[in-house]
Order: C-alpha cells, then structure tokens, then sequence
C-alpha cells in the first residue's frame, strides 16, 4: 500500500468517524444525473449523505442571492465559475489549495480566483457553446453563416426552420461579439460601447430579420425544436450533449460553430465550480465538505465525468489523456473549446450581464440602434456597477 | 245556390270560427310573451357581462395584489442582480391574465425599472406618467390599496394587440397602479414605497372579455359618458339600418375590494331586431302548424258531417234531375227523413200523369209528322220544276249572246273588208298588198300567227311575208309553200301541220283561175264562218294582185323586144337619162356606151328567110351578152342595131371591152334549112364606143355611133358584096 492509498484510507475512516447531518447542494447544471452520480459515488464511498436541490438556470443567482440574504444558504452550491464574483453577496468561504488537487489544470484553476483569492473547486470545464446539427436533415455541417443561409431554403421546402438557440440569452450573443473581437469585460474594464459591440448587433439582428432563426424562441423551445427534428441546427452548450445524443442517437452531429466569413464565433468558457458559502463554523463540517471536493478532483471520478457525462474533466491528467484518445465528434468539443474566451470571474461580470440584457430589450422592442444600444448597455452597466460596488 | 251547399258552408264556418278565433288570440299572447322574454334576456344578457367583468377585474384585482409582495418585484428595486428574475416574473403574470397587456415596475419616483411588453418611451412622456405622480403627491395610492387611472394612449396600448388577436382598436385604457414595500411582512409601520407596479388594462382586452359572450346578432359598445370608447366593427353597419335594432344600456364599474378609486362606464347593447324576430317566428311557426292540424280536422268533421246531412238532399236533387229527364220512377230508394220519403211519392204519382198525357201527344205527333212528310215531296218537285225552267232560260240567253256577238263580229269583218277593199285599190305594189293584208288579218284575227305568198309573175319574182310566225315555223312554211306553188295546177292541200302546229291555206286565184299566191293561218280550228270570212279577204286580194301583175306586165311589154327579150329605145332612153343624172350629180362617175351594128343581116334575111334572120338575131345578142359584164345593159334599138351601156365606163374599161367583143368576130351561125340541110353563116358586128372621160355626155352617143360607122366603113371595104347596108341611116 503506497502511502496516498494509506493516506485516503485514513481519510475514508476518519470521515465516517465524522459523520454529520446530512449536507446540502444546490445546483442548476442541466446534466442533473451527474450532479446525482457525484453525491451517491460520494455517499457509497463515506457514508456521506448529500441532499441535492436542483434550480433553473434562471432563477438560481437570484435564489442564492435572496438565501444569503435570508442566511437560508446551503453548505455547497455548484454554479458556474462566474457567480463566485458575487463571494461577498454569496458570503462563499475563502479556500485554500488543500481544497484543490494537485492535478487540477492552471485554467481551470484561475476561473476559481476572484480578487486574488481562491473561491471554489473547478470540476468540470468547458460549459462552452457547440454547433449541433441532424445529420438526416443536413448532409455536411455549414462551417460559415453565410453556408446556413445557402441551406435555408432546402430545409424550408421540407418544412424545417434552419437553425435554434435562446436568442435572447446574452451567453449567446457574447458569442458573436467574440467573433468580432471584443468581450464584455477587458482588463477589468467593463467595454461594452465598442464598435465591435455595434457590429455584432447589427449582425446578430440579421438573423432574426431575414428568416434564419425564430427571434421569439427561448432556450426550452430551441431544445424541444431541435429534439422533435423540426430545426436541423442548434447552438448549446457542451452540457447538453448527452441529452441530445439520447434523443437524436446517431443522427446527432456535432460541429465547430459557424464563423462570419473569416471570423470564427468565440463563445464563453467557464469552469462548473463546487463553492461553500460561510454557513457554519463547524470545522468538522468544514472537513467533510472539502473531503466531497477533493473526492470529486480525484482521477477516478474525473474520468467517469467524461465517460458518461461527456463533460470535460479539470484534472489535468484525465484531460490530457483525454486529448490523446478522444476521436469523431469527440475531438470537436475539444476544439470548440480552444476557441473560446475564458468567462470573467469578477463581480462586474454579474452586473454586465444584467446591463446587457435591458439594454437588448429595448433594442429589440423599443427600436433602438446597434449604436444606442451599445451606449445604454455601457451606461446601465456603469451605474449598476458603480451602486452595487459601493453597497459592498 | 244548393240548400246540400249551404248546409255544408254553415256547418264549416261553425266548425272554424271558433278555432281560428281561438288561434288568433294564442297567437297574439305568444307574441306578447316572446316580446317581454325578449327584453329580459337583452337585461339579463347585460347584467350578465357587467358580473363578468366585475369578476374578471376582481380576480385580476386580488392577483395583482398577490403579486405586488413577489419577492423579486421587491429585491429587483433594491438589486440590480434581480431584475432579470423580476422581470420573468412579470411575464409570467402578463401571460397569465388576460386583462393586462403590459406592466412596468417603477421606482419610488415612477421612473421605470423594468417593463413587459410595455414601451418605455410612451410611458415616460405620458399623461399617464404624470396623472400617477399626480395621484402619489396628492396621497391617493395608499398601502395595499390598487389606484386606478384612465388613459387614452395607443402606443400604451398598442402591445395587447400583438398579445391577442383583437378586432377593436380603441387608445383607451385603464391603469392599475399599486405601491411596493421592501419589508411587506413588517405590519403596522409607516414607510415611504420602494416603488410601484404599474398594470396597464386596454378596452380592446375588456371588450373582448365582454364581446365573447355575445351572440351572432349583438353588437357591443363601451362609452365613458356620451364618448364611445370601444365599438364592434359591426357598429358601421348597424348604423346603416338603424331601424332594426333595439338598444340596452348598462353601468360597467372598474372596481374591487383592494382598489382605493373606481371607475365607471356604460355598456351598450344593440340587437338585431330581425334576427331576434326570426326565434319569435320559429315559436310562432310551431304554434300556427298546431292551430292548422287543428283546423283541419274541424274542417274534416264538419265536411263529413255536411255530408251526412247533405245525402238526402242530393238523392233528391238527382231524383228531381232524372225527372227533369223523363224518368218518373224512383222505386227502390228510400231516404233517412220522412219529408223526403212523401215528396218521393209525390213525385211517382204525378210522374204516373205525365206519363200518360206524354203518349197521348206523342200519337198527334205522329199524325202531324205525315202531313209535313207530305208537304216535303211537294215542295221537292216545284223546286225540280223551277229549276229546268232557270236552265232553259239560261241557254235561251246564251244563244241569244252568242248570236248578238256573231252579228258583232260579222260587221265587224265586213267593216274590215270594206276598209281593205279601199286601202287595196291604193296599192301598186305587191309588197304594200302583202303589209296591209297581214296586219288587218292579225288584227281581225286576234293575232293569230298569219303569212301571205304572192306567186311568181313574168314581172316580178314571189314574194312572202309573215306575222306572228317563229322564224322556224316561217322558213318551213315559205320552203313548203314554193314547193307547192310550183306546180300551179295542183289544188293546195287545205291544212298543213308543222310539228303539232296546224297551218290552214287559202289559195288565191286569178279571174282566169291562174295560181296567184296563198294565205296562211296557223290556227288549231277554223269554223266554217272564218272560213268564209277569209274566202272573201282571198278573193279581194287576189283581184288586187291580178290587177297590179297585168299592170306591170304592160308596162314591161313596152319595154321590151320581143324577138330578143332585151329591152328597147324606150328603155334605153329611160336608162340614159338615169345616167345622165347620175353624172350630173357625181361628175367623177364615167360611162360608156358601145354602138353595135349587126353586118348582114339583110343580105340573111334575104338569101334564107326572115327565121332565119331572128335566128341570126339572137345569135349575135347571145355573142354581145356573153362579152360584156353583168352590170353592162344592152338594148336592141331597133333591127340589127344595139347599145351597150357601161357603167364605170372609163376609156380604159371601154378599149377593154371593144378587145373581148373584136375576139368573137367572124363566128359563124349553123342554120338548119327546110330540106334538112345546113348552112353556116358568118357573123360580125361593127363597133364604135365613146366614154364620159373623153366626151360630154350629150355627145356620148352621137361620137359611139359616128365611130361605128367609121367602122362599119371599114368592115364594107373589106366586104363590099355586103355594102347595101351603107343605106342605113344613123341611129342618133
């Protein structure tokens, strides 16, 4: 027995010995078995009981935010990397690197340090936007917008709407913004009143008006779409992979997203991230909660991830392997995501998304212009920011 | 009129007054009921929309109530971090109630928050905006209390349509506003609002709460005083036929339990009056099919009763019929009433009556039938009897005409001959007797087709001519009468028949029963008085036409020679003084005359007798016509002595001629004598000519004649036994 068995053997014990109440997790990661898997591996290996709470991807900032108000928070929420920006409203837990494994990848690792400071475990990476297409509708993937709309009215002779997303989901639209170049957080600064910005709207709309995709679609509706074949593309995340593959099978296909002309769409990255809000003091707790982070860092369970969740391990071990192996469509989410800008972490991020969002409302129902647009976007994203930095 | 008739229209009318009657005034209590239910259902159907709205607004009212604590309406005025939540919650209450169309969440001083479906533009510059800061200044909007403004602004509105398909457009609406606090669990404490929800209710959307309810022929309208606010598109057409509509107001309040103000409208219904009358018809429909069937059948009872009670009158009335006809028995039938059965007996008594003094007058009859009979037979022979006396008098007359028209006739013709007669005495020539003839013919004969032949005379050639005649018929009738006039002593046939045509002939004969001519008639019949008629016209013609052929013979006898038949001097002065004439008038013209003289004749006459010196005669005549030309005349002057005259008698023509006369010099004549023998005898002539072209015409002869005895000089000194005729003296 090597001395880390002798080591995890002792934990397992000692974790046993410490067993407390039951521990709560709330979470809104689609893949809701995994979250599942984790807990019940967690529980079969220590005894461990985890109560999960599943959210919607909506609502679940706003409820976490309202329990720290309320002080009704859970010992471990599992959010993406972006929320710990929010560590003082969220009242998350400082960490230090015993909480993390030492095989933990450094970009994974730094989307869990806001301010300098560590504030969660990175357990899955990725959480990037993929092209999916019906491999019986389209017989090769379009590779540029331009491509897609070529196809358009193929598909409409069969009755098929071309492509689907939440178009009105800012994560979205950051893509395209990518493309352009910009993102809405450079160095810190919030730059969203760019002539990149104004460009990408100006596109983005076009999409809407000249038929390619249904402006009124939310992100339920594209999936259910998508599933029932009656689009034949669809932009989501790496996380919904396994449940298109379930419904579409063989006939799912994956694909890079389409670039505009030469410039290919540059989606978000981001980490899925295990953070413990200050709930209690207890340190035994405290023992327990990080055991369950470094439980789920561990290779074994890290390459289960991707073997039944398709989701990207941060173990740098299990991904660098997996960058060897990994074949066919597989490949293609790796790639898609060494195109992708890393997802800010900080606090103005969560402002940002807020400004972005007004500001499109009225672009799209008020009838502003790209350039009014960019400019209010800037103007809310300011002033919230600058009200929210000084309520801290 | 029949008693049976009026019976039957007596017991009817029984039968149907009443009914109809009875049904007249159901009729008219149906229609006064329908009337009154018509106008409750108009109130109740109001009273009805008026509870649904007052409903709906309430249910909207406590919602929004509910609402206004959601926590994140709340947090989203304290965090921006929880807007976006704030709003998915908004949606949520927009997509669930029907009466609201957008909302905004506000802050403390109303600006917006956030919004659903809203237009942030038109709110901010809004009446709406500053009535509700109005309302929070003067301390209307109260805790949990709903504060409700009225707005007219389309664009405010203007999202409700695109929510749900509208047919109105109406700018009016009604808006909620209610307060929000951060501690909503905090009771009893008095605190300023951290801000407000604002829900915005347009009067298309309540319309069409109310208008659902509505039937096919009901048209609503919502008016706030006398202002309409919200109308069916149909009002226009009601308009046009406002007639024909009947009108319910109502009040519609905008009120509830949690709202601090009210507002109040009036609802207006309008119905079709038609479509409504068409329910009250169907009932009326029903109603009157039941009072028919019921009408009917008292007409049914009522007919089979006049029929019972009718039979016996109508038995009677046939009995009566039959006699009327002469049938007098009416044994056998017996009928339901006694009066009936005495007036049957009745009738067989005095039918008993008739019927004998109907055989007593049928014997007169009888009787007075064979005296008519009688009478009948006599009058059919008077009527045969003056029947062959109208005949006889009829033919009487007829003969009497016809004889009256044959006396006509006769002097008719003899007017006619009597007129032909003179007129042919006027005639000299044959072709004017021909004329007059045949047209006093065609006309006596009513043109029937006549031709006239005058035959052939040593005077002149036949001449014929027809009237009325085809040319066919002409030519075969001329060609068939030459014929037969040939041979002058054969009788004419009396008809002749040319293709089915029948020609009848009356030859024309001299005194000295000489054939003159023949007259045809192409007639199918002649009666023996035509016959005689034309006999008479016949015979005048013929005398006319023996007169006029002596006539001409006389006159040619006086011209000519006898021995030679060439005419004589006289002819020949007649001749020449023509010619002079001629010349006289056509100076170019030339003639020539030859003088010829016959050498020897005295010495032939002399030595064998005068025959033989006419022989010798003619023989020299025949020499001079064989030479010269057709239109040359010669005259024998007198003895052995001729002229020739020439016309176109040019020098040259003249020596030409003088050359073929020198060529039949010294011929001689074979005479045959008594004994049988012959002797030939020279023959010669001597010539001497002159022309117009070298001498003048009143010496033309007298230089001919000097030159023929320069010739004749000539001929004796080559012949002098012969001179004896040097004694003759000259012709001129």
């Amino acid at each position: 027995m090597s001395i880390k068995a002798f080591l995890s053997v002792l934990l397992l014990t000692l974790s046993v010995s410490a067993k407390s109440a039951d521990i709560e997790l709330w979470h809104a990661h689609q893949a809701q078995d995994f979250v599942v898997h984790l807990a019940e591996q967690f529980e079969a290996e220590t005894g461990q009981k985890i109560r999960i709470s599943a959210y919607k991807t909506s609502r679940v900032k706003a409820e976490l935010l309202l329990g720290a108000k309320n002080n009704v928070l859970p010992d471990i929420i599992f959010v993406p990397s972006d929320f710990l920006g929010l560590y003082h409203e969220l009242k998350l837990n400082r960490l230090d690197d015993s909480w993390l494994d030492p095989a933990i990848s450094a970009g994974a690792k730094d989307t869990a340090i806001v301010d300098g400071k560590l504030f969660g475990v990175p357990v899955i990476q990725g959480n990037h936007l993929m092209l999916y297409y019906n491999k019986s509708l389209v017989d090769e993937p379009a590779a540029t917008w331009q491509q897609l709309f070529e196809q358009k009215d193929k598909l409409s002779s069969k009755g098929v709407r071309t492509i689907g997303w939440n178009y009105g989901e800012m994560f979205w639209f950051v893509a395209f913004l990518g493309a352009y170049g910009s993102t809405p957080i450079t160095n810190g600064e919030v730059t969203l009143d760019t002539p990149q910005m104004v460009a990408a709207l100006r596109f983005y709309q076009s999409l809407g008006s000249r038929g390619l995709i249904d402006p009124a679609c939310d992100y339920n509706c594209a999936q259910k779409d998508f599933v029932e074949r009656s689009t034949a593309y669809s932009i989501n995340g790496d996380w919904a992979y396994a449940d298109l593959s379930d419904e579409l099978g063989e006939d799912l296909g994956l694909a890079i997203l389409p670039a505009i002309d030469d410039k290919p769409l540059k989606p978000f990255s981001s980490t899925f991230t295990l953070a413990f809000p200050r709930v209690m003091g207890d340190s035994k707790r405290q023992a327990v909660l990080r055991q369950f982070a470094r439980f789920v860092q561990t290779e074994a369970i890290q390459r289960q991830t991707y073997q039944h969740y398709q989701l990207l391990p941060t173990n740098s071990i299990v991904f660098n392997a997996l960058k060897q192996s990994v074949s066919g469509q597989q490949r293609l989410l790796l790639q898609q995501l060494a195109m992708t800008n890393p997802m800010p972490s900080e606090a103005a991020m969560a402002i940002v998304w807020q400004a972005m969002a007004m500001a499109y409302k009225r672009f799209v129902n008020n009838g502003y212009t790209p350039e009014q647009t960019a400019q209010y976007m800037q103007q809310v994203a300011e002033k919230e920011l600058a009200r929210f930095m000084a309520s801290r | 009129m029949k008693i049976r008739h009026l019976l039957g229209i007596v017991i009817l009318a029984a039968a149907i007054v009443p009914s109809v009657t009875i049904s007249l005034m159901l009729l008219d209590r149906q229609y006064q009921a329908t009337q009154d239910s018509m106008e409750q259902e108009l109130n109740r159907v109001l009273f009805s929309m008026s509870q649904d709205i007052r409903f709906k607004f309430s249910i909207f009212s406590t919602n929004f109530k509910l609402f206004s604590s959601e926590r994140y309406l709340i947090q989203a005025l304290d965090s921006f971090l929880f807007v976006s939540n704030a709003h998915n919650s908004m949606l949520q209450f927009v997509e669930q109630t029907p009466l609201v169309s957008s909302l905004y969440l506000l802050d403390a001083e109303l600006h917006v928050v956030d919004e659903v479906l809203g237009d942030i533009p038109s709110y901010e510059s809004s009446q709406l905006l500053a009535d509700a800061k109005l309302a929070v200044a003067s301390g209307l909007v109260r805790e949990k209390r709903q504060h409700l403004i009225e707005f007219d602004n389309d664009n405010l509105v203007r999202p409700s349509r695109n929510k749900q398909q509208l047919s109105t457009e109406s700018p009016y609406g009604a808006a909620v506003l209610m307060p929000l606090y951060l501690h909503s669990l905090q009771e009893g404490l008095t605190r300023e609002p951290a801000g407000y929800i604002l829900a915005i209710l347009p009067f298309d959307v309540i319309y069409k709460v109310v208008a659902d309810n509505l039937g096919t022929d009901e048209i609503i309208e919502i008016l706030h005083g006398d202002e309409v606010i919200v109308a069916s598109p149909k009002m226009k057409l009601l308009e046009l036929q406002h007639d024909d509509h009947m009108v319910e107001r109502d009040v519609l309040p905008l009120v509830s339990d949690y709202s601090s103000n009210q507002l109040e409208y009036m609802m207006q219904l309008h119905v079709s009056r038609s479509a409504r009358m068409l329910q009250l018809q169907e009932s009326m429909n029903a109603l009157t099919l039941g009072i028919a069937i019921a009408i009917c059948l008292s007409v049914l009872v009522a007919f089979l009763v006049a029929n019972w009670l009718g039979t016996p009158f109508k038995q009677l009335s046939e009995i009566l019929k039959r006699f009327g006809q002469g049938h007098y028995s009416s044994k056998g039938e017996k009928f339901k009433f006694s009066e009936f059965e005495d007036v049957r007996h009745l009738l067989s008594e005095m039918g008993s009556t008739i019927r004998m003094q109907l055989d007593s007058l049928h014997q007169k009859n009888e009787e007075l039938q064979r005296i008519d009979d009688l009478k009948g037979e006599y009058l059919t022979k008077v009527r045969a009897l003056n029947e062959q006396l109208e005949a006889r008098v009829a033919e009487k007359t007829k003969a009497l005409s016809e004889t009256a028209a044959r006396e006509g006739r006769s002097r008719q013709i003899l007017q006619s001959l009597q007129r032909l007669s003179i007129e042919l005495q006027q005639c000299t020539e044959h072709g004017e007797i021909i004329d007059l003839c045949l047209n006093q013919l065609h006309e006596l004969f009513d043109d029937v087709p006549v031709a006239l032949l005058i035959g052939v005379s040593r005077a002149s050639q036949h001449q014929f001519k027809s009237l009325g005649l085809t040319s066919a018929d002409e030519q075969w009738l001329l060609a068939e009468l030459q014929q037969r006039a040939s041979y002058k002593q054969q009788s004419l046939p009396e008809t002749l028949v040319n293709q089915g045509k029948r020609f009848y002939l009356f030859d024309l004969i001299s005194r000295t029963h000489n054939f003159l001519g023949v007259l045809a008639f192409q007639l199918d019949e002649v009666s023996p008085q035509e016959r005689d008629i034309v006999r008479v016209f016949a015979k005048q013609i013929s005398v006319i036409t023996e007169t006029i052929q002596l006539t001409s013979e006389l006159e040619l006898a006086a011209r000519t020679d006898e021995l030679t038949d060439l005419p004589n001097r006289k002819a020949f002065n007649e001749s020449f003084d023509r010619c002079r004439h001629i010349l006289e008038r056509y100076p170019t013209n030339h003639v020539g005359i030859f003088v010829i003289d016959a050498n020897g004749l005295k010495r032939v006459n002399d030595q064998f007798g005068h025959d033989a010196g006419d022989q010798f005669i003619k023989a020299i005549v025949q020499i001079l016509l064989d030479s010269c030309r057709k239109t040359d005349q010669l005259f024998r002057m007198g003895g052995d002595e001729f002229v020739l005259l020439v016309q176109e008698g040019t020098v040259a023509s003249c020596e030409r001629l003088m050359a073929r006369l020198a060529e039949q010099q010294d011929q001689h004549l074979v005479l045959t004598q008594q004994d049988g023998s012959t002797k030939s005898i020279p023959m010669s002539f001597s010539v001497g000519y002159a022309s117009s072209e070298e001498v003048g015409i009143n010496h033309l002869f007298h230089r001919a004649d000097e030159r023929m005895y320069e010739a004749k000089d000539h001929y004796y000194k080559q012949h002098p036994v012969e001179s004896d005729s040097l004694s003759k003296t000259r012709l001129s």
